[in-house]
């Protein structure tokens, strides 16, 4: 009997392990994994946390959308590349900003993937409004999350940060350069934001 | 991988290089005629020499991603087609592509502007290819678009239309390829009805279908819109929030923003009867595209049902502009739903008005709100993004 009852737990935990992630987080946190080249790209999305069956908004491809996703969905089999990530100095308030934006892009289930530019939109003034993103990589989905609500995260050589502005857009690429000589891309912006926890 | 070596692997080529740089160069390709490539075979993409190689990079080198874009970069653009072909088939979950965006750099310098129609009908047709793959070739279309301003010519579009309509084709090709398409016309109404009402049509697909319906012809697409959300528990989650958006989306479309009160019903109607999280922020978000004090008011009235106090704010933000026109209404009730919409987001912006009102009111009772939204503001410290003005254009 308590081996049938160890073997339980057993079953039990490992669903909960692909279930739920084993760590504290809080809404808007970037989270992060590694992919099938290892360390040499990673994979970003935005944390949903206390929203049962979806843990995280993402922008992954294949699916074609940005949207809500499993915590195991995410990860796709690969490393969680803990703790959260966010800019030091946010409240809860710039967090619920940040995964609100995010949401609005999920809602309107056709913003499609783009793996060669952080991100694409339409507009004809300054800004770049969430209704207008047409397409995001999955750092883009981070980068456009926390820029749109004026939280910079990765700043380019002529100090071009928000990727919400039509004029910086663009310069979020994977041929531009951040300040101090990074390529744009999901380790970097790991690399320039704060464990959370 | 390490950590360690992820930074490491993130650290890029040095500040000559970045001088040197110019915006010119990674538009190039707009200037290079279209000579095509040479297509991956299916043994040289199992012979894996690319994906070997970069496996090499990564476990050997100090300075991994360096090393990997140069030897990307020194491939011409058949051999980098190839090493993308490689790593796709790799990929275990064709519904995430993301390890694809380490070619970005590599395929903007080499691919882009270069694969012509007959390529991508090869690479779209040859069931030998991964979906990965596939999905790609698409994206390297769209950001040669992008850079370019330009649009899809025919034939491309008819390989798109050939992908959505087939539906033996996987899920995310038929939704990408349906979404891509930029030349809709009178005469895609029958087969984008058809997606719509067609019980075993992938519901993102069937959503984005009325949406697209609803571009090509506003009364039909309307029609659909409108029953979904009158039956909304009879319809899939994405078709509901779909619905919602494009709602929203219409009525500021018509500049009828004032007439929307229907609208409005109906979206309190759909909030009411669910239970999804996903659809109640839905409501909210198509709530905020109306842009009036009927749509504040609804919000509010809600605000149990939402539980979630930030997405109002983050309503309330996006409708900035309203709430501080309504704080000038001499009807009470207008003005008390506007206060109350402060007092869930009491930004510095508001508080000229709210200081003002304060000065000028005889209502003891109101002049105690005030004071209160006064020194909540004060303590709050926060305000409204002014980038959502954006909306209002």
């Amino acid at each position: 009997m308590k081996k049938l009852i160890s073997a339980c737990l057993l079953v039990i935990s490992l669903l909960l392990v692909n279930v739920v992630p084993a760590f504290a987080s809080h809404y808007g946190d970037a989270v992060y994994r590694d992919g099938v080249l290892g360390g040499l790209t990673w994979h970003a999305a935005i944390n949903n946390y206390s929203t049962v069956g979806s843990y995280v908004i993402e922008a992954p491809g294949g699916s074609g959308v940005v949207q809500y996703s499993s915590w195991a969905t995410f990860l796709s089999g690969h490393t969680y590349q803990g703790p959260p990530q966010y800019k030091s100095g946010m409240t809860d308030n710039d967090l619920n900003n940040v995964l609100n934006t995010a949401i609005f892009l999920a809602n309107r289930a056709n913003v499609s993937y783009t793996a060669i530019d952080m991100m694409h939109g339409t507009t004809t003034g300054t800004y770049i409004d969430p209704g207008h993103v047409t397409q995001l990589r999955c750092d883009g989905l981070v980068e456009y999350c926390y820029e749109w609500y004026n939280w910079p995260v990765l700043t380019d050589t002529n100090g071009n940060w928000d990727i919400s502005n039509n004029n910086s857009m663009l310069y979020h690429s994977s041929n531009y350069y951040t300040w101090d000589g990074y390529t744009f891309n999901p380790v970097t912006q790991w690399s320039h934001m704060n464990p959370h926890y | 991988m390490s950590k360690k070596l992820a930074i490491i692997g993130s650290l890029v080529i040095s500040g000559v290089l970045v001088s040197s740089f110019v915006f010119q160069n990674s538009y190039a390709f707009a200037l290079d005629a279209k000579t095509g490539v040479s297509l991956p075979n299916q043994q040289d993409i199992v012979g894996r020499a690319h994906l070997n190689r970069l496996e090499t990079i990564l476990t050997q080198s100090k300075t991994p991603q360096k090393d990997v874009d140069n030897y990307l970069k020194g491939l011409n653009k058949d051999e980098l087609l190839l090493a993308i072909a490689e790593v796709s088939d790799e990929i275990k979950d064709p519904e995430n592509i993301s390890d694809l965006q380490i070619f970005a750099s590599a395929t903007e310098e080499k691919l882009l502007g270069n694969l012509t129609n007959a390529n991508f009908e090869s690479i779209f047709t040859n069931p030998n290819y991964s979906n990965p793959f596939k999905e790609y070739a698409m994206d390297i279309k769209s950001t040669e678009n992008y850079h370019n301003g330009s649009k899809n010519n025919t034939e491309y579009n008819q390989l798109l239309r050939n992908i959505f309509q087939d539906k033996t084709q996987p899920d995310n090709l038929r939704l990408v390829s349906l979404l891509q398409t930029d030349d809709y016309n009178a005469a895609d109404v029958p087969t984008i009805e058809a997606l719509i009402s067609s019980q075993d049509s992938p519901a993102l697909l069937k959503a984005n279908a009325v949406r697209i319906l609803k571009s090509i012809d506003k009364e039909k697409g309307m029609k659909h819109v409108l029953d979904i959300l009158k039956n909304a528990n009879l319809h899939s989650e994405p078709e509901v929030i779909v619905s919602l958006d494009t709602l929203g989306n219409y009525t500021k479309q018509v500049e009828n923003i004032t007439d929307s009160e229907d609208e409005i019903d109906l979206v309190n109607d759909v909030l009411n009867q669910t239970n999804n999280p996903h659809v109640v922020k839905a409501a909210v978000f198509s709530l905020a595209q109306f842009k009036n004090a009927k749509s504040i008011a609804t919000v509010l009235q809600n605000r149990s049902k939402i539980n979630d106090d930030y997405a109002i704010r983050f309503y309330i933000d996006r409708n900035f502009l309203v709430v501080a026109d309504m704080l000038n209404s001499s009807d009470s009730s207008v003005l008390n739903t506007a206060l109350t919409s402060v007092e869930i987001a009491p930004f510095k912006s508001f508080l000229p008005k709210i200081t003002e009102l304060e000065a000028s009111t005889i209502d003891q009772a109101l002049k105690a709100r005030l004071d209160k939204i006064i020194n909540l503001i004060d303590s709050s410290n926060i305000d409204r993004n002014i980038k959502w003005d954006a909306e209002y254009k």
